[in-house]
């Protein structure tokens, strides 16, 4: 226990003291002398300690030249045989959060060690290392630079230890998207019922439900003139051609497939089952127009307020859907809608 | 999501959902709420042939978000 902590930090070329984004073009150097925020670091770990080496390298040089860079790093750290990794604060700079996010992420695959690094939320390094690193959370610009130094610390005597961070908002780090079991001693409909209670009186009240992030995608260009456009149906309600000739899941598929609403079996009862667990399908099944609706494009279509329906429906089941699994499908539809020439899509969900 | 990929690639969808705050959450630009989570664009209450009357006039108004 009383051995030497062997600690190595990474810095970029500001907190090197090598200059500002005129000096980001620097490659990568060696100090093995103590500057500052060694000192802070071996200070703050609160128990014998050397940060042995600090590695420098301009934002832009690791931007750059990741493939050299990266590998480079890796070979200084080893020969180093640190305890501890440690890299940035890296604050709001992007270029060097994502420098410090790659390295510490390497540095735990390949040495097992701790490798801890601190930024801010608006930091695209988060979520790039979110996943892997526990990231200290800090603020956008280095006046809090102890106190953050003394967070990645405080997180490293926690890992040498062999024990368990806390959860995210205890401890301050970046959700890294996993669940864990927790006994709160308060059954499940009391904590919902308290919830509820608390939204309806206009309480605070934390959901342990994260709905994502509403992600700012631009909407795509209006369709202005519906005469001439090609439009699909697509559904992820879970409609199939009775029997299920593709064995689709009744949740979480990865696939969609096309099927035949104008010359295929016509949308009536009998000739369609749906794959879907999470509503009650015998409304659909009784009249499959009701979630897929083609009898009234098909009129549409005749009477010219749309071009053209296209003649296949895009089939899939949402439920418990993945997120990686609805962008994969999602990718498939947008391939087979530009193979198609079709103009715009109606996705129905139940 | 599959909306938003299809958004994303330049195709404009409108997403006939009920769960509208999801959808919300999520980023969905284009939402139409639904009669219902169990038949989307259905009126199971009238006969069948005013219930495809009915239909036909959800679907223009789905298709009108398209022109925005």
């Amino acid at each position: 226990m009383n051995q030497l902590l062997r600690i190595v930090h990474y810095v970029n070329q500001f907190y090197g003291q090598i200059g500002g984004e005129t000096a980001a073009g620097t490659g990568i150097s060696i100090r093995e002398e103590k500057g500052g925020l060694a000192e802070e670091i071996e200070a703050k770990i609160d128990r014998p300690a050397k940060v042995v080496a600090t590695i420098v390298c301009g934002d832009d040089y690791f931007a750059e030249n990741v493939e050299i860079a990266l590998p480079e790093i890796m070979k200084i750290i080893k020969s180093y045989e640190p305890d501890v990794f440690f890299a940035g604060p890296a604050y709001a700079a992007g270029r060097y959060g994502m420098a410090c996010a790659a390295i510490c992420t390497e540095v735990k695959k390949e040495l097992g060690i701790p490798a801890i690094t601190a930024m801010n939320e608006i930091n695209p390094g988060v979520d790039f290392g979110k996943k892997e690193l526990f990231i200290v959370k800090t603020g956008t610009n280095a006046r809090t630079m102890k106190t953050d130094l003394g967070e990645m610390a405080r997180f490293a005597k926690i890992m040498l230890g062999g024990k368990k961070l806390g959860l995210p908002d205890e401890e301050g780090y970046f959700k890294r998207g996993w669940n864990r079991s927790i006994r709160t001693g308060i059954p499940t409909p009391d904590r919902t019922i308290n919830m509820l209670l608390a939204k309806m009186k206009g309480d605070d009240f934390v959901s342990e439900i994260e709905l994502p992030e509403n992600a700012d995608i631009q909407p795509a260009a209006a369709i202005k003139n519906l005469k001439d456009a090609t439009i699909v149906l697509c559904t992820d309600g879970g409609l199939y051609p009775e029997g299920n000739p593709d064995n689709m899941p009744c949740s979480n598929p990865d696939v969609f497939h096309p099927y035949s609403i104008k010359d295929g079996p016509e949308l009536v009862e009998g000739e369609w089952t749906v794959r879907h667990n999470g509503y009650d399908n015998s409304f659909v099944l009784a009249d499959p127009n009701r979630l897929v609706p083609a009898d009234a494009f098909i009129e549409l279509e005749k009477e010219n307020y749309i071009g053209k329906l296209h003649d296949k429906c895009l089939s899939t089941t949402g439920l418990i859907t993945t997120v990686a699994n609805s962008k994969k499908i999602g990718k498939a539809m947008v391939d087979y809608i530009k193979n198609h020439q079709i103009d715009a899509a109606i996705l129905t969900s139940t | 999501m599959i909306s938003k990929e299809l958004e994303r690639a330049g195709i404009p969808v409108v997403q006939v959902a009920n769960m509208t705050p999801v959808a919300n959450s999520v980023g969905v630009n284009r939402i139409w709420t639904s009669a219902s989570i169990k038949y989307p664009l259905g009126s199971p209450d009238l006969d069948p042939e005013a219930e495809k009357i009915e239909r036909i006039r959800m679907t223009r108004s789905v298709l009108e978000e398209l022109k925005e």
